[in-house]
């Protein structure tokens, strides 16, 4: 058997140029096939033949694996509506601050021994001023009686033999000087006038507001920040997980002539669309929670004569959201996919 | 005459641990030629394959294919120079969630074909492993046998210059090898130059054609051809 195979392959069956002259025909066949055959897209068709199925693709990955690509969605989701929650906050602290009506002011105490006309005169000089919204002049009777409106005290108690109270004079700046800083300076101003025992600033309320929102900002900087780190690592590790479930595919596609921009392609889509449905769930979230608190911050303003309810997201906002959410899912995935598909060995 | 398809000049190649899987490989195949490459288990007949289809580099000499030295083209041009050439596996690495025809077109696919063309080719292609009744099924409910013809019409859907068989028939049984080898035999019939490793020495004997044989990673020819 063997030196009969042996014998028959030592004839030059094999020898190439015989074999095409043989062939001749077939191979012109070949050929004419052949000029006919490679019809390529052109580049912009082509981009956008491989954009397409790079989606489909990826829909198909996200869907295939549904209650991973869901705790994805959620984590991103939740981790993107803390920021956005702050933010909101923040918002609606600032806009309903403004209709309380409990406008900051400086109280003058005035040295004891000022009469009434000269008091008027100082009265008149405040008002002329650019930066003084309104005064309001409490004589001392009238500080007297109020005070013993108010008081719980025993009346007889408070028969003094004279009025122990100074004119006071509450100072209201216009709008654009009632924030802390231009509040302290003309406080400042005031204590240094001599016929002022004591300017003191009347805006402990919205003091402590501004300080708080002030925390909020920086905290919410800091926390998005933190958390939009989060959102990467996430994604980078859905993705990751998925490259791993692809891995066949990928192998196969380099194989046969799929270049890394094609073969990450998918994946990088994939991270987009679970930053997009990340985004989408943070405004759920977000909408869900005003409507929940909404009551009981109306109630609360109701207190103040405020008529006013939370304000939820815009248009603008929304759009912001799902623009952070999809440029993390697609820088996440990007360098996650390219990093593993580049390293990828064959 | 026809100049060389394949061109191994002093080829070395050295793995990272050492091993020096090729040593000073010399060798051509013309365009259209078919040439077994025999060896034991381990004498270097992959690393061979892997260099020609770039999927690993030599450590030393030059490697000429289609008179492109390859040393000349970067990582970014490899897919593109890949397209140019089929290869197959000893198992059909097929992808199960698509049907047979999915499978087939991928390579068009990628390069970016029409989708009529796409249909054109993958048919022609699947004819020529006689499947073209199985474009539907899945790959998982075919034998073997039309599984490895699934992955040769894959690995020729792109008309290649160069096929690459890495022990094709390595699980099939003697008849359905011998089915595999006259389908290499039809293409290289129409010039496709084709380089099948094996170390089934049964197959060799029953197809008469040059025979490379490596031993530890030297290579020489067969004298009785
Ligand atoms: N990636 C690698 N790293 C180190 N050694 C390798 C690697 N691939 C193959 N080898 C070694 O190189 C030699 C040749 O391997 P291979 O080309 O696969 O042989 P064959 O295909 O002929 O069985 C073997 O000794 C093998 O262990
Ligand atoms: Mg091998």
């Amino acid at each position: 058997m063997k030196r009969h195979h042996r014998r028959r392959g030592a004839t030059p069956i094999s020898s190439n140029p015989k074999q095409k002259t043989d062939e001749t025909d077939q191979n012109t066949r070949q050929k004419s096939v052949n000029q006919k055959g490679v019809q390529r897209h052109n580049s912009l068709a082509l981009y956008f033949q491989q954009h397409h199925q790079a989606i489909k693709y990826a829909l198909q990955r996200v869907f295939h694996s549904k209650s991973a690509s869901i705790m994805t969605i959620l984590v991103i989701g939740i981790a993107l509506s803390l920021p956005l929650g702050l933010h909101v906050l923040i918002k609606n602290t600032l806009m309903l601050s403004k209709g309380v009506e409990d406008r900051p002011s400086i109280t003058l105490f005035l040295m004891e021994t000022k009469t009434n006309t000269w008091v008027k005169r100082l009265e008149n000089r405040l008002v002329k001023r650019e930066d003084i919204d309104s005064v309001k002049v409490i004589d001392p009777e009238q500080a007297l009686a109020e005070f013993q409106d108010y008081s719980d005290l025993n009346p007889d108690f408070l028969k003094l033999p004279h009025n122990p109270l100074p004119y006071v004079i509450e100072v209201y700046p216009k709008l654009d000087q009632q924030d802390f800083s231009n509040m302290e300076k003309l406080q400042a101003e005031f204590q240094g006038w001599p016929e002022v025992h004591l300017a003191q600033l009347d805006m402990l309320w919205l003091q402590r507001l501004y300080a708080i929102v002030s925390i909020l900002k920086s905290s919410s900087n800091l926390i998005s920040a933190l958390l939009a780190m989060g959102v990467l690592l996430i994604i980078g590790n859905t993705i990751r997980l998925m490259s791993q479930a692809y891995s066949e595919e990928i192998r196969i596609s380099k194989l046969v002539g799929a270049t890394n921009a094609y073969v990450s392609r998918p994946f990088i889509y994939s991270g987009l669309m679970y930053g997009f449905l990340g985004g989408i769930c943070a405004i759920v979230i977000i909408g869900f929670a005003v409507i929940l608190i909404n009551p009981s911050v109306q109630r609360l303003l109701s207190l103040y004569n405020n008529e006013r309810s939370l304000i939820g997201l815009n248009m603008s906002e929304i759009s912001i959201v799902l623009a952070i959410g999809m440029s993390l899912g697609l820088f996440g995935a990007w360098v996650t996919a390219r990093n593993i598909i580049t390293k990828f060995s064959l | 005459m026809s100049e060389p398809v394949i061109h191994f000049d002093h080829v070395r190649k050295r793995y990272q641990n050492g091993h020096e899987a090729l040593r000073d490989v010399c060798f051509s195949m013309e365009r259209g030629e078919l040439a077994f490459l025999t060896g034991h288990s381990g004498a270097g007949k992959s690393t061979l394959l892997k260099l020609i289809a770039m999927i690993d580099r030599p450590s030393g000499g030059s490697i000429i294919i289609e008179n492109r030295n390859l040393s000349g083209i970067s990582n970014w041009q490899i897919p593109y120079f890949r397209r140019r050439i089929g290869i197959i596996f000893q198992n059909p690495t097929l992808l199960n969630d698509r049907n047979v025809f999915e499978n087939v077109a991928l390579p068009l696919l990628i390069s970016g074909y029409k989708s009529e063309d796409i249909r054109r080719r993958v048919r022609a292609a699947l004819d020529q492993v006689s499947l073209l009744d199985k474009e539907k099924s899945t790959p998982l409910a075919l034998s073997g046998g039309e599984q490895q013809r699934v992955g040769i019409a894959r690995a020729i859907v792109n008309k290649p210059a160069v096929i690459l068989a890495d022990e094709p028939t390595g699980n099939l049984d003697p008849e359905l090898s011998v089915d595999i080898m006259n389908i290499f035999r039809r293409f290289n019939q129409v010039g496709v130059t084709t380089l099948v490793a094996t170390h089934d020495v049964e197959l060799v004997r029953e197809f008469p054609y040059r025979r490379l044989i490596l031993r530890d990673g030297i290579l020489s020819e067969a004298p009785d051809l």
